[in-house]
């Protein structure tokens, strides 16, 4: 696991108030409490901790933990 | 250190160390969410009436709570664009959080008409004060409408968001989330908006406001150490100015201010007298301690000088162990760290119990009152005739009875009376109201002034009148009013003017003891018929002695008729 993804179950884990760290795949299908309330705060914070902005189009695509990382990676790039 | 100075400490440490993030201008939501306080939060249950998705705002405000030190269950309406209010048991705080764009077919003045019906039927059900905040329309003319149709119910406050607005712009707005997340509320927004209900306006409801400010001077009010550059080596910077600016501004609206300061007295007063910069400093000072004492020794003498609480005051040091000192030594002092003046100024901004809702009158006069206090105490202990000294401060008492416009100050007298409140039942401003008109209660207001000063507000009874018995549910006067022997005339007077000349035989007056409230039982003790009994004390109304009270005096009574039967 990179530090990237680490560092977004860790938020996952404070957003969600579960441990998401043992879920191999976080998919908003598989996380009850990833409600759209959940899924903008997770979001916000996510801008914060890397310091990124995503567009609409990039927004309506990260509803899983891989998606999420690759957003933040093709950004940083 | 024993586990009470230690939580004081940890308490003060944890914050100064999250400092620079709470008071930053640019806020990270995910270094917010990972605060995890490890003292523990008092907590208060607020209840959200909401046609707009308040849930944002809620998840944000957490972290700013538990910095203030609370911990608030927030309990959201469904959504409901008529606003049904219901009563709803053992809230804190009531907050609307209103889509006004939503109600299209009502001009500015019938919405805050209507709107303002909706609070006060709530304000029929409940006494717990209500907030509401405009989420969408920011617009000037429909605040300032909806704060004049809610003037007259008591304990009702507007939340500016407008002000937010403008300091962010456009950077207010995300229009990412207005389709899928039904806001188009920033981040910024969402969490600069929480800032302000966490830090500010939740703990103005509940809790009391800071009244003094204690100040340390090395690298606090400017850069450097005295004692070690010299008077002309510290260092004062355009950030220190408008530093000073900002303590005065506070000064005039009636925040005291004290120096305590480990340094020689003789290098402060040279610094006061020399240094250009810091030369009106002074004025704004009600008291300096430059020695070598603990601050908390110093702090608790302040408190007994100014004549308030230590958990009044807001102790500001840029050294991490003089915080943890005080709060290790003076349960409830609040603490700001001095990291930088920027930092000093944001932090009295943002500081829970900093901001007010409302300012009275005794706040503006709270300074002057308290420094010719001294004066007067230093005159009368050198006059040959105390009595005659009294009689030549030619004091006035002025009496008035149910004044709307009174009744904040008289709530805030309840709320903060510590030394002669007989009920300590804290009556708020909507219960008062409540009882004036549901019970036919009685609000008396008792101001006093002399030559010297105006104290204004000063005391407070609140009476009603049952099968010829007349319940005194609240006295309580000031401390700043106390050591004139004023105490018979200001209460027998309340009486007076609420009752005219039918004065019921029997006066009951609720009594619970508190660990400060000795002057009131001493009170009560000389007056009581049949002494202080567990709950209260019966006085009966006796015109030959109350006769020698009202005609034997130098005091002036204005506004109050005293005749016999």
């Amino acid at each position: 696991m990179n530090q990237v993804e680490q560092r977004v179950r860790d938020l996952m884990g404070i957003v969600f108030r579960r441990d998401v760290s043992e879920i191999e795949h976080v998919d908003r299908e598989n996380i009850s409490e990833w409600d759209s309330f959940k899924h903008v705060e997770l979001i916000f914070a996510i801008e914060d901790e890397f310091d990124v902005s995503f567009s609409q189009d990039i927004l309506g695509r990260l509803h899983n933990i891989d998606d999420i990382c690759a957003a933040i990676e093709s950004h940083r790039s | 250190m024993d586990d009470d100075r230690a939580f004081g400490a940890t308490y003060a440490l944890d914050r100064a160390h999250m400092q620079q993030v709470f008071y930053a201008d640019q806020l990270n939501r995910a270094t917010l969410l990972r605060f995890q306080p490890k003292y523990a939060r008092k907590l208060r249950k607020v209840f959200v009436y909401r046609n707009y998705p308040f849930e944002y705002i809620a998840v944000s405000i957490r972290p700013f709570l538990a910095y203030a030190g609370y911990q608030a269950d927030f309990i959201l309406s469904e959504y409901d664009d008529s606003l049904q209010v219901r009563e709803v048991a053992d809230v804190d705080a009531f907050l609307f959080a209103i889509d006004f764009s939503r109600y299209q077919y009502m001009n500015d003045q019938e919405l805050a008409d209507w709107f303002a019906a909706r609070i006060d039927a709530l304000r029929s059900a409940t006494s717990a004060p209500i907030l509401f905040l405009d989420m969408t329309v920011f617009s000037n003319s429909l605040d300032q409408a909806i704060s004049r149709a809610t003037a007259l119910i008591p304990d009702v406050y507007f939340c500016d968001v407008h002000e937010i607005k403008n300091q962010l712009d456009e950077k207010f707005f995300d229009e990412r989330g207005a389709e899928s997340a039904a806001t188009n509320w920033s981040n910024q927004a969402m969490l600069h908006v929480a800032r302000r209900i966490g830090l500010s306006w939740l703990p103005a409801l509940f809790e009391n406001n800071v009244k003094a400010i204690v100040l340390d001077l090395d690298n606090t009010l400017y850069e450097g150490v005295l004692g070690e550059d010299g008077l002309d080596g510290v260092k004062v910077t355009s950030h220190h100015i408008e530093l000073y600016a900002m303590l005065t501004a506070l000064h005039q609206k009636g925040m005291l201010f004290v120096v305590v300061s480990k340094n020689a007295r003789e290098d402060v007063e040279a610094l006061f007298r020399q240094r250009r910069e810091l030369r009106d400093l002074p004025k704004i000072l009600s008291k300096i301690f430059a020695n070598w004492e603990p601050k908390s020794v110093n702090i608790a003498h302040a408190a007994d000088a100014l004549r308030i609480d230590v958990k009044a005051m807001l102790f500001v040091d840029d050294n991490p162990s003089e915080l943890a000192e005080v709060t290790a030594n003076l349960s409830g002092v609040r603490t700001l760290l001095a990291t930088s003046p920027e930092i000093t100024m944001r932090g009295l901004a943002f500081e829970p119990g900093m901001f007010r809702f409302t300012h009275s009158r005794e706040d503006t006069l709270r300074a002057a009152d308290l420094s010719l206090a001294e004066t007067r105490e230093t005159e009368m202990n050198k006059a040959t005739d105390p009595m005659a000294y009294l009689q030549s401060l030619q004091i006035e008492l002025e009496y008035h009875c149910n004044q709307h416009e009174e009744l904040s100050r008289l709530a805030e007298l309840a709320r903060k009376t510590n030394q002669f409140n007989m009920s300590l039942a804290r009556t708020s401003e909507s219960e008062i109201l409540q009882s004036i008109r549901d019970e036919s209660a009685h609000a008396v207001s008792i101001s006093l002034r002399d030559r010297l000063s105006d104290s204004g507000i000063v005391g407070f009874v609140l009476g009603v009148e049952r099968d010829s018995v007349l319940f005194l549910r609240e006295v309580a006067i000031s401390c700043r009013a106390l050591g004139r022997d004023l105490e018979d005339l200001m209460i027998f007077g309340a009486i007076v003017k609420m009752c005219g000349g039918s004065v019921p035989p029997t006066i009951e007056i609720p009594w619970t003891p508190g660990p400060r409230n000795e002057p009131a039982l001493r009170w009560l003790q000389r007056w009581a018929s049949n002494g202080v009994g567990e709950s209260y004390a019966s006085i009966a109304w006796d015109e030959d002695l109350l006769d020698e009270v009202f005609t034997n005096t130098f005091v002036t009574l204005n506004d109050l008729v005293w005749t016999r039967r």
